[in-house]
């Protein structure tokens, strides 16, 4: 444990935190665009910057570890102008086409400039950079492909993001910067389209509007949207994501660090294949088929589950409970799977039963068994 | 045909006059880059074949001649540069040798022993050796660097027998004793850095040589390669020996296909000779080295750079700490140390850390090779005991300012990290810590010398382009910061600056180099700094008058001849390759508007100076 001063705060913790860590502790804001708590050091926006003591020295709080009888300043004079200028050498080349951009609201950039107190046209570097220079804002292209993931490549601050979470996290590489100085950019092999997972982990965890979602694009403002927590039910895993409602309608999904065993992570099922459940041709009520002209009729769930209960009970009694099978769905959770077996076994007196899961997962299962001589993972899911 | 008819009426006379028989006489050709590309090839074919056609060893019935390549001399601006040592005359240095000339220098040198004097490299060639002290370049065009046996038979590879006869610790001591420095740039101590090193755990350690030299004008790294790669690798053995390294790294520029050619031959020599591999000298200590080559980024030079790269990763800086020194390469410990830090090494250990501490000043130790460019008569590598001031390199050593009205304007020190010098402090010793207090810095050794025809905006323009691009991108100051800043100074050249620019450009710059993560953003600024501090008239010249008082800035020109300044000689109009001059014999020049092109021949062709 060390014991270090932060704007007059004495703060003790452990001797591996780094400088931004003692601030959070001490609930003590330091702007930051390049850091995220789910990725390894990088330090490359410059805007997280503090004074320290000894030496007076300018330091990234975020890859800054604590020390002994530190004095941290995270608002001197010194440090106001480097991270004001750094905001608006970003800005000035930023388009800040904030009224139609996908992430308005949700900018991390937006919100640390606005912290910051740093506007175009309003800083103290700006005005000259802009007006006399004529310092245009860069001009990319932007990726037009028929991915499910837009890149506008203008807007980006190069934090590197979404290139550590794609390396880091998901151990997969398909982007990397490309080029050098002002002319890097984030790209792909040979620059070609992106074709990946598309797992959309980028696309999450990229700051400002150069990644987005292009099924939720224009479709809701960030503070329109409300949002519910649930669980996916697309496989095992239970990871935890949350719904973005507006107006009963799902606009999008997203993942929360922390929260979860996936702590924030998703796959492209979890991610991009939850927005059947807004489709108006999704079936939402029971229907029953009419005896006379053989259609399918809208019906309530009560006499859905009483024609159910009648006619289970007359087989039942005629042919025995084994002449019933129930084949359950891998999109239910484990509560559901549980009662629907229970019910099978100890009310119907049937042990025909199986699931989806079963076909999907048959031939891995033999695999694993041959190979592993354990049919499921051979880790717990928190080491994934 | 006539050549070959010729050839026999010499070899006939030759076998006259070939006296000497018993002793060697040498032709030593400078193969260094310079060398080879002023014609050292063709040089060395010439002479090899006329031997050969003359039959001189059959006739004489033993090797008379023997032919070696050398190394960089350093007088690059002389090459080809060629030695031909008589056992009887001495020896004697030819400047400008084309293969044309080879036969009379057989004929006459060689074979007649009377040296043809009008060839002689002459009074300047002397001079550039006269104040330097070449201790690391000792052996530089004496020694075949292909060679291992002509290195050891110089006294190669004593260091390493006696370092290997002495305990890990006890070299580390005499590397401190000596005071050296790294010659990277930042000039770290360099037996302190291994001391770090060595207190490691566990021989699963990497000693990396650092020959990426990406400053623009500099090449003694490659020379010291290209001329002696031995005597860098038996300090870089020494090294991993003092430190407890077993993997060794020449992380080598790919431009220098020469350098790593020879650096591969002497590993595999050195490995025949069993100073690499396994068991080295019975000691138990095992080694090997690899040679990796660089993609040409100047920011892969920076040492955790260079190890992404080496890891085959994007050549990006990380932050330290964690330090090389416990978290390296493959995130082992690791030390680094540039080319010419390890061509100390052999010197310090044969010789003894109190020797070397001998030479130079109180805190910058032994010597210092630097590379000169630019406007200065000699150009080309010389070796100085540090502490010598920059008026004895420029105009002791290289011979001064070509040019009549030329005159020593500033020496850039450092490359593109450092700092001018102007003429008003030409007498600050080079060392370490002088050079920081007036705003340059030792840097690597590469120094640029401008005359007054060099305007100092346009050179800081010409830095920052350079450091602009090879930014790596990372980070936010260094990478759109400097970009800003060129922009920034491109507008000056341009004449569109406005008051306040200087100023911006001094609180951007200060910004940038307080902020950067790594030593390229930290120091980019760094040129622009130094020549505000030095010639801030000249900034404000081009932001209120709109002028460029070098007569360099062509967007500044006007184009015309200044009268009191013109002496009627009509060189201009000689030089135009659009006839826009009209001059007579006795007449002031007029340059015709309508016709000039612009292209600005007259204003560096006019010994005067006379037209802006
Ligand atoms: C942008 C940049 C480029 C560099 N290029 C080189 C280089 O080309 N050669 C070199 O030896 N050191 C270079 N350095 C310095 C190295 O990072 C490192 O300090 C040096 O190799 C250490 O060796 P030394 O202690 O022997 O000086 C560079 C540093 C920076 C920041
Ligand atoms: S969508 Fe996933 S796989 Fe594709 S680039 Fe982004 S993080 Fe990588
Ligand atoms: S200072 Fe420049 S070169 Fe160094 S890490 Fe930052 S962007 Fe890259």
């Amino acid at each position: 444990m060390v014991e270090l001063t932060i704007d007059g705060k004495k703060i003790t913790l452990d001797e591996n935190a780094t400088i931004l860590e003692a601030a959070k502790s001490a609930n003590i804001y330091i702007p930051t665009l390049c850091y995220h708590e789910k990725l390894g050091p990088f330090g490359a926006c410059r805007i997280c910057v503090v004074e320290i003591e000894p030496g007076n020295k300018l330091v990234p709080a975020c890859i800054t570890k604590v020390m002994r009888n530190m004095v941290v300043y995270t608002n001197s004079e010194k440090v106001l102008r480097s991270r004001k200028m750094n905001l608006e050498l970003l800005l000035a080349r930023h388009p800040t086409d904030c009224l139609t951009c996908e992430k308005g609201g949700e900018c991390e950039l937006q919100r640390v400039c606005f912290q910051v107190g740093v506007s175009k046209g309003k800083g103290e570097f700006y005005n000259r950079l802009v007006d006399v220079f004529g310092v245009q804002p860069q001009d990319i292209r932007i990726e037009d492909s028929r991915s499910i993931i837009e890149r506008n490549l203008n807007k980006c601050i190069l934090c590197k993001r979404c290139i550590r979470i794609c390396h880091e996290v998901q151990a997969l590489g398909a982007i990397q910067f490309s080029r050098r100085g002002v002319k890097m950019e984030m790209g792909t092999f040979w620059g070609e389209k992106l074709d990946c997972e598309f797992c959309g982990q980028c696309v999450d965890i990229c700051p400002v509007g150069a990644l987005t979602n292009k099924l939720s694009k224009y479709k809701a403002r960030v503070w329109q949207l409300d949002k519910v927590q649930t669980i996916c039910s697309y496989c095992s895993m239970g990871c935890s994501l949350f719904l973005n409602v507006k107006n009963d309608r799902l606009v999008k999904v997203h993942g929360e660090v922390n929260v979860g065993r996936n702590d924030g992570n998703l796959c492209y099922k979890g991610r991009y294949g939850q927005l059947f459940v807004s489709d108006p041709a999704r079936i939402t009520t029971p229907l029953i088929r009419d005896k006379s002209s053989g259609e399918l009729k809208k019906a309530t769930w009560d006499e859905a589950i009483s024609l159910v209960a009648d006619r289970l009970g007359d087989i039942k009694k005629k042919y025995g409970g084994n002449s019933i099978a129930g084949i359950s769905s891998a999109r239910c959770t484990n509560e559901d799977n549980y009662v629907f077996q229970k019910f099978f076994r100890a009310g119907l007196g049937s042990n025909n039963l199986d699931s989806s899961t079963r076909f999907e997962h048959a031939p891995s299962i033999g695999v694993l068994t041959k190979s592993l001589g354990w049919p499921a993972m051979s880790n717990p899911a928190d080491d994934l | 045909m006539s050549k070959n008819s010729k050839n026999k009426k010499l070899n006939n006379k030759s076998v006259n006059t070939a006296p000497n028989t018993n002793e060697l006489t040498q032709v030593l050709i400078c193969m260094g880059t310079g060398g080879v590309a002023a014609g050292a090839l063709d040089v060395w074919a010439s002479f090899k074949e006329e031997l050969v056609l003359r039959n001189i060893p059959a006739m004489l019935g033993k090797r008379s001649c023997k032919v070696k390549q050398t190394g960089c001399r350093g007088l690059c601006a002389m090459d080809v540069l060629v030695d031909i040592i008589d056992p009887k005359l001495g020896k004697h240095t030819y400047k400008h040798v084309k293969p044309e000339m080879v036969s009379d220098l057989i004929e006459k040198h060689i074979l007649g022993h009377e040296p043809i004097v009008k060839w002689f490299a002459g009074k300047d060639y002397e001079q550039f050796y006269v104040k330097q002290e070449r201790t690391v370049m000792k052996q530089y065009g004496l020694v075949d660097p292909e060679s291992i046996d002509d290195y050891i038979e110089a006294g190669g590879y004593i260091a390493l027998k006696k370092a290997f006869k002495m305990e890990q610790v006890e070299v580390i001591e005499e590397v401190k004793k000596s005071g050296l420095r790294g010659r990277g740039g930042a000039g770290f101590p360099t037996g302190m850095k291994w001391g770090f090193c060595h207190a490691t755990h566990g021989n699963d350690k990497y000693i990396i040589v650092n020959a990426d030299e990406g400053d623009p004008g500099a090449f003694m790294d490659r020379s010291l390669l290209e001329g002696n790669p031995h005597a860098v690798l038996e300090g870089l053995i020494i090294g991993a020996y003092a430190i407890g390294c077993n993997h060794g790294y020449f992380y080598c520029r790919a431009e220098y296909p020469l350098a790593v050619k020879r650096l591969k031959i002497a590993i595999e020599q050195a490995n025949e000779h069993g100073f690499l591999g396994d068991d080295i000298l019975g000691s138990g200590f095992n080694l090997d080295v690899k040679v990796k080559e660089g993609a040409g980024a100047f920011v892969c030079g920076e040492e955790t750079a260079l190890m992404a790269s080496i890891e085959g990763m994007r050549g990006m800086p990380r932050p330290r700490p964690p330090f090389p020194a416990h978290q390296g390469l493959w995130k082992k410990p690791s030390n680094i140390n540039n080319v010419e830090t390890f061509a100390n090494i052999p010197l310090i250990i044969n010789n003894g850390g109190d020797w070397y501490a001998g030479i130079g000043t109180e805190k910058s130790k032994g010597t210092k090779i630097f590379s000169l460019t630019g406007k200065i008569r000699n150009t080309g590598l010389i070796e100085v005991p540090m502490g010598i001031t920059i008026k004895e390199v420029v105009f002791d050593i290289c011979g001064g300012i070509p040019g009549r009205k030329r005159k020593f304007k500033a020496a850039q020190m450092g490359g593109p990290s450092g700092g001018c010098i102007p003429e008003s402090l030409v007498d600050v010793p080079i060392d370490y810590d002088s050079l920081v207090e007036v705003g340059a810095i030792m840097g690597s050794g590469g120094v640029v010398v401008m005359d007054n025809t060099a305007c100092m905006v346009d050179m800081s323009r010409f830095f920052l382009t350079f450091t602009q691009q090879e930014s790596c991108g990372k980070c936010v100051p260094c990478r759109i910061g400097t970009k800003t800043m060129l922009e920034i100074l491109t507008r000056i050249t341009l004449g569109h600056g406005c008051e306040g620019d200087v100023d911006l450009l001094i609180s951007l710059a200060n910004d940038i180099k307080g902020s950067s993560l790594c030593g390229l953003g930290q120091t980019a600024p760094n040129p622009v700094l130094s020549t505000i501090r030095y010639y801030r008239d000249e900034y404000d010249a081009h932001i209120r008058e709109k002028r460029c008082p070098a007569n360099s800035c062509k967007a500044l020109l006007k184009f015309e001849v200044i009268e009191e300044l013109c002496k009627k000689c009509g060189i201009c109009l000689k030089q135009c390759p659009v006839d826009a001059i009209i001059w007579k014999p006795k007449t002031k020049a007029v340059i015709e508007l309508d016709k000039c092109i612009k292209c600005q021949t007259c204003i560096d062709a006019c010994p005067f100076l006379a037209i802006h």
